[in-house]
């Protein structure tokens, strides 16, 4: 185990010094995680569960694969993962956007349907009581 | 020569199949991998970047889109393309949906511009048909105040005077023959007004008094005088309004209104007085 952390240490510094991109495989993906994360909290709350179970569910499967990866040190598959999951994630929050928006459409156009009903109902030439 | 012979021929027998597998090898290496997950999302792709209201709508994600998939292109790494083609594809997914969300958001807005129309044209008729109610009813008090005009000219012709008692007016001997107690049939028309005040106002009463001149007896006159009131009081029933609106009382020769020793005076005093009483009072006892 000592030896496991004094090796990912060592090349932290490596990857720091040298800044080689090849390398992000040997560093946990923590940002990409967090933002996954971010964005399944956002996309939970913003209704996707029924607007879009799927991509919902997948995000969070994912995301949850994600950490096992990094407990097993394998970041390369971590961030692949992670990567995956906030993509997810971000579809199902859009998608359900999409779904509130297209649901408040339909109640404005329900809205002015009953305006116009009642308007109806009451012409401009109303019964008006005659007077004694 | 023949050293050379046998070169040719290893390189006939075995050199071709190895080049050719070398060949092989070779180009799959370097000409364009066929990769299911990057085909399909450069498919998916394609057909989003045609589609006018993405590209309007959902610039941003559809750009992403198009990023991992030239970033796929350059990869040679088969696990980092199906990568990077899963993340294109979800992209172009959520290009999709931000464009059918600003869609809806953009509808959203006209229609709720149009409820403001309706609204405001609710308002306007809902305004337009008070002034018409309005109107109607200046109108109609417009009527009222006209035919309460024309009742008070009706009702001057029977020289009405206001009393304490209620308007009272005084029906000469025009209606009635000397020792007569019907209603002369051309006197009718003149009753015409009152029945018309009576009808539109019913909350006021009237008491219809008979009064004769001194010539006869006393208890002939009170007879007479009741018979005269009695002959207004059968007109008014005739025409339609309420007996218990009405009561009666002969005075016979007890009322003079002039002198009885001359003629004009005695038709004077041939006479049926009619009490319009103010409005809600019962008929009382007359009282000199």
């Amino acid at each position: 185990m000592a030896c496991r952390a004094v090796q990912r240490i060592g090349m932290s510094l490596v990857c720091g010094v040298l800044g080689i991109s090849g390398c992000s495989s040997a560093r946990p993906p923590t940002e990409t995680m967090a933002k996954a994360e971010l964005a399944i909290r956002e996309a939970s709350e913003s209704n996707a569960s029924q607007a879009a179970p799927l991509e919902l569910d997948l995000a969070r499967e994912k995301l949850a694969k994600a950490k096992a990866a990094i407990v097993s040190d394998d970041y390369e598959k971590a961030r692949f993962l992670a990567e995956q999951a906030l993509a997810d994630a971000q579809l199902a929050e859009t998608k359900a956007e999409s779904e509130q928006a297209r649901a408040t459409a339909q109640e404005m156009r329900k809205a002015i349907e009953a305006l116009r009903t009642e308007a109806e109902r009451t012409p401009a030439n109303a019964t008006l009581t005659p007077n004694p | 020569m023949e050293k050379g012979t046998d070169h040719s021929f290893l390189f006939a027998t075995i050199g071709i199949p190895v080049m050719a597998l070398l060949i092989a090898v070779f180009m799959s290496g370097c000409g364009p991998t066929i990769n299911p997950a990057l085909e399909r999302a450069r498919a998916n792709y394609l057909q989003a970047s045609q589609d006018t209201q993405i590209i309007t709508h959902a610039a941003v994600p559809l750009q992403e889109a198009e990023t991992a998939l030239r970033k796929a292109e350059k990869v040679d790494d088969e696990d980092k393309v199906t990568q990077l083609a899963y993340l294109a594809n979800q992209k172009v997914d959520t290009a999709r949906a931000e464009a059918q969300k600003k869609i809806a958001e953009a509808t959203t807005e006209r229609l709720s511009e149009e409820r403001e129309r309706v609204l405001v044209e609710a308002r306007t008729r809902q305004a337009a048909q008070a002034q018409q109610q309005a109107a109607l009813a200046q109108q109609q008090a417009l009527n009222a105040e006209a035919r309460a005009r024309q009742l008070a000219i009706e009702l001057a012709e029977f020289k009405a005077r206001e009393t304490e008692r209620g308007l009272v007016l005084t029906i000469g001997d025009v209606l009635f023959e000397y020792d007569k107690a019907e209603l002369r049939a051309g006197a009718l028309r003149n009753l015409y007004p009152l029945v018309t005040f009576l009808r539109e106002n019913p909350g006021r009463n009237v008491l219809i008094e008979g009064h004769t001149d001194s010539i006869g007896s006393d208890s002939y006159n009170l007879d007479l005088s009741q018979r005269r009131a009695d002959a207004v009081r059968g007109f008014l029933l005739q025409n339609g309004l309420g007996p218990e609106r009405m009561t009666i009382q002969g005075y016979g020769e007890s009322y003079p209104v002039a002198s009885n020793d001359s003629d004009a005076g005695r038709q004077q005093n041939r006479r049926v007085e009619l009490v319009v009483l103010h409005e809600g009072r019962v008929a009382t006892p007359r009282i000199r």
